[in-house]
């Protein structure tokens, strides 16, 4: 059964049309990232999930239950927001227990199921602080021990760690997928623009774009396997090199737009190759370089190497790559061809 | 370097200019009369010479010692006697004691800078002595049979403070009563308004209903309609409303004949009138801040379940506690020192301060210590109020510039 369901979903904001046709199967207890550029839409789905927003079309199920019509409160969801929202002027424990009082649950239940979402989030000395007393990891800590203390059937996390500094990010995100794997039963939604993000935590990604679902699949078969080229450039770090067929040193593929991904061009002979062009910038990262190339055709392109690069500036480089990485689409409809 | 030097005298001379006044006003309900009304406030910690005129004992207390016939005295001490006497029998609070020493005297009340003290001089065929600490010594050679002298006495008089004033304001009924008065007028002219644009203000930034920006313009229109204009015609509705109460009551047979007239001018009316007139810029400013509490907060308290009523009283309210309070302060404020609106709305017999005093000064003219006395109390409420506040009040003028948790 389906934990969750969007039917041909559609947001219109006056005359404007911000999601397009969504349609969408959630399992339940799956980690579900909508990701996608800054103003795809999808934050307006998650809240749309939520019943912060209504929705203009089609039909929202939760469980077997049309929830488009059901306020957000009784829809078995709870969210953990970008800025937090804590309530300032709360302690730990009366945030995390906040939703409870309001529903009338005994004290002593709500003490409990207090205490026990902060001994899962190692929150347990901070129970009696304020938030302004807590570090920023421990705010988003509260916002999710918020969230768990409710005990919803699906959760909704709408880029929780963009505030959070990069070191804290890596470690946070790791609770949040230790989190999940005590919680399989629970559905998770979680909104990013990281496809790091994205890629390490989801059972599933959904990739947006202007309203629209662009592709639907698992992490892998996103990377190995992109529906177009916006998909295939927005998955992977640093982003897919994208060549017409005159950029190419070889004519195989008349029509076609080639995709490949830095990390899959090699150094070979230029009788062999499949692409050349000028060193113009080197980025050592320690681990690897990344090189910054130009075709004859003037196309940038970005090549990955392992560490040790010892070509000089301005030398012409000549590439190849295993065909089962090269992506081919569609010049004008920008799918996938092979 | 000199933003800060300018910034920091700019600070001093207006901490000065308000210091100074307050100063004056508190020194001199302080004093005497004769003290504040002979020297300034700014003299009052130093010895002042101040002339007296003091009556010295006549007949009734002459003694004969050996040849001469004498009358002996201090005129401070007899002074004093006579005016606490009088001062127990009017009723009042006790007098200020005059004390120091005597540094001329004279045999008039016009010419006290004939002699030093110790001297000598004649007056009225006797031998007259004044020493410095007022021990008289009059001595005659024959007897005496007149009544006393005035004689004119400069005293190098040392600073000296009581709350005598401040005992005859409270004394008299009038500043207590119009105090009393001032509270019940100014605490519900404050309470009622910002409650209601607490509410109003919520609804104006997170309610959606038809006419809702039409309204909110409404009621900031309304912030320009000077008071005035509303005095007359809100009290003939007053007046309207008086009567329609009395011959409602009357023809239900709850009174009859005199007992029917109803006041128009009333505690409730102005409470009316100041929740009214203050209720646009309460709205105003309120709204503005309650707009600007975070998006995200509200929306997590829906999702937690709670209703708008909850999410007001259990978010909104505290959270615009610095906003309440420094609107609260602004209000009563201006509610306390309300004379216009309290003269012509407010009760005809219960005065309220600003009124008394304002009548008082017609009584007191010459008291201007007694006035003092009355004017620093009805002061020092507000004084109170804000410096209690003040943290909010900082904090509530500051709000939304500084983000944080």
């Amino acid at each position: 059964m389906s934990a969750l369901t969007l039917q041909n979903i559609d947001k219109v904001y006056g005359k404007t049309q911000v999601m397009h046709d969504v349609s969408l199967d959630i399992e339940q207890g799956e980690f579900v990232v909508f990701v996608g550029p800054s103003g795809c839409g999808k934050s307006t789905l998650l809240r749309m999930i939520a019943g912060l927003e209504d929705i203009s079309a089609g039909t929202l199920f939760i469980g077997d239950k049309k929830m488009n019509n059901i306020p957000a409160s009784k829809r078995g969801i709870a969210m953990v927001f970008q800025s937090y929202a804590l309530y300032p002027h709360m302690s730990v424990a009366d945030n995390m227990g906040f939703s409870l009082s309001i529903a009338k649950t005994p004290k002593q239940e709500i003490k409990q199921r207090v205490a026990a979402a902060a001994e899962i989030l190692q929150l347990t000395p901070y129970l009696n602080r304020l938030p302004k007393a807590l570090s920023g990891g421990q705010r988003q800590r509260v916002a999710i021990g918020r969230a768990i203390v409710r005990e919803p059937d699906v959760f909704l996390f709408d880029e929780p760690l963009s505030n959070l500094d990069a070191e804290l990010r890596v470690s946070t995100r790791r609770e949040i997928a230790n989190l999940k794997a005590s919680m399989p039963d629970t559905t998770m939604i979680y909104v990013t623009h990281d496809q790091v993000e994205a890629m390490t935590l989801a059972d599933k990604i959904v990739v947006l774009r202007d309203g629209r679902v662009e592709q639907v699949g698992t992490p892998l078969d996103l990377y190995d396997r992109p529906r177009n080229i916006f998909v295939g450039q927005f998955i992977g770090s640093p982003k897919m090199n994208i060549f017409e067929t005159t950029d190419l040193t070889v004519q195989h593929w008349p029509h076609h737009v080639t995709g490949v991904r830095p990390e899959h061009l090699r150094l070979t002979t230029p009788k062999n190759a499949i692409v050349s062009g000028k060193l113009e910038f080197i980025e050592k990262l320690g681990e690897y370089s990344l090189a910054y190339l130009r075709t004859e055709t003037g196309r940038e392109f970005t090549v990955k190497f392992e560490r040790g690069l010892t070509h000089t500036l301005g030398n012409q480089l000549h590439f190849d790559a295993d065909h089962d990485n090269l992506h081919h689409f569609d010049p004008k409809t920008q799918l996938r061809i092979n | 370097m000199a933003r800060r030097i300018i910034a920091s005298l700019l600070l001093l001379l207006l901490v000065f200019v308000w210091v100074v006044p307050f100063a004056g006003l508190l020194i001199t309900s302080a004093r005497s009369t004769k003290h504040a009304n002979e020297t300034g406030f700014w003299t009052a910690f130093q010895t002042n010479e101040i002339g007296y005129s003091f009556k010295t004992k006549g007949k009734e207390a002459i003694e004969r010692i050996g040849d001469d016939w004498v009358i002996k005295g201090n005129i401070f001490d007899e002074r004093n006697a006579a005016d606490q006497h009088l001062a127990t029998q009017n009723n009042e609070p006790r007098t200020f004691d005059i004390m120091g020493r005597v540094s001329r005297f004279g045999s008039g009340a016009a010419n006290p800078d004939v002699a030093a003290p110790g001297d000598t001089i004649t007056i009225r065929d006797g031998q007259f002595t004044l020493q410095e600490n007022g021990d008289y010594v009059w001595a005659f050679a024959s007897e005496y049979t007149k009544s006393g002298k005035t004689i004119g006495v400069r005293v190098a008089h040392p600073p000296q403070f009581g709350l005598r004033n401040y005992k005859r304001a409270f004394a008299d009924g009038r500043i207590p009563n119009a105090l009393i008065n001032s509270f019940i007028v100014t605490i519900p002219a404050t309470i009622i308004p910002v409650l209601i644009a607490a509410f109003a203000a919520y609804a104006f930034s997170w309610l959606q209903f038809p006419g809702r920006d039409l309204l909110l313009g409404i009621v900031i229109a309304l912030l320009v309609v000077p008071l005035q204009l509303a005095f007359i015609p809100v009290l003939s509705i007053y007046a309207n409303l008086a009567d329609w109460a009395g011959d409602l009551s009357a023809s239900l047979g709850w009174c009859s004949g005199q007992e029917c007239d109803y006041p128009a001018k009333t505690f409730s009316g102005l409470w009316m009138a100041h929740t009214a007139f203050g209720l646009p810029l309460a709205i105003f400013l309120l709204r503005n801040y309650i707009a600007g509490l975070p998006r995200e907060l509200m929306e997590s308290a829906r999702l937690d379940g709670a209703s708008h009523l909850q999410i007001f009283t259990k978010l909104v309210l505290p959270l615009s506690m610095p906003a309440l309070a420094s609107y609260g302060i602004f209000q009563f404020l201006w509610v306390w020192n309300d004379l216009l609106v309290a003269l012509i709305l407010g009760p005809t017999s219960d005065l309220v301060l600003p009124i008394e005093i304002q009548k008082q000064i017609g009584t007191f003219k010459s008291e201007l210590e007694r006035l003092n006395a009355s004017a620093f109390i009805s002061m020092i409420v507000p004084l109170i109020v804000f410096l209690s506040m003040q943290k909010y009040f900082v904090r509530g003028l500051l709000a939304g510039s500084v983000k944080g948790g």
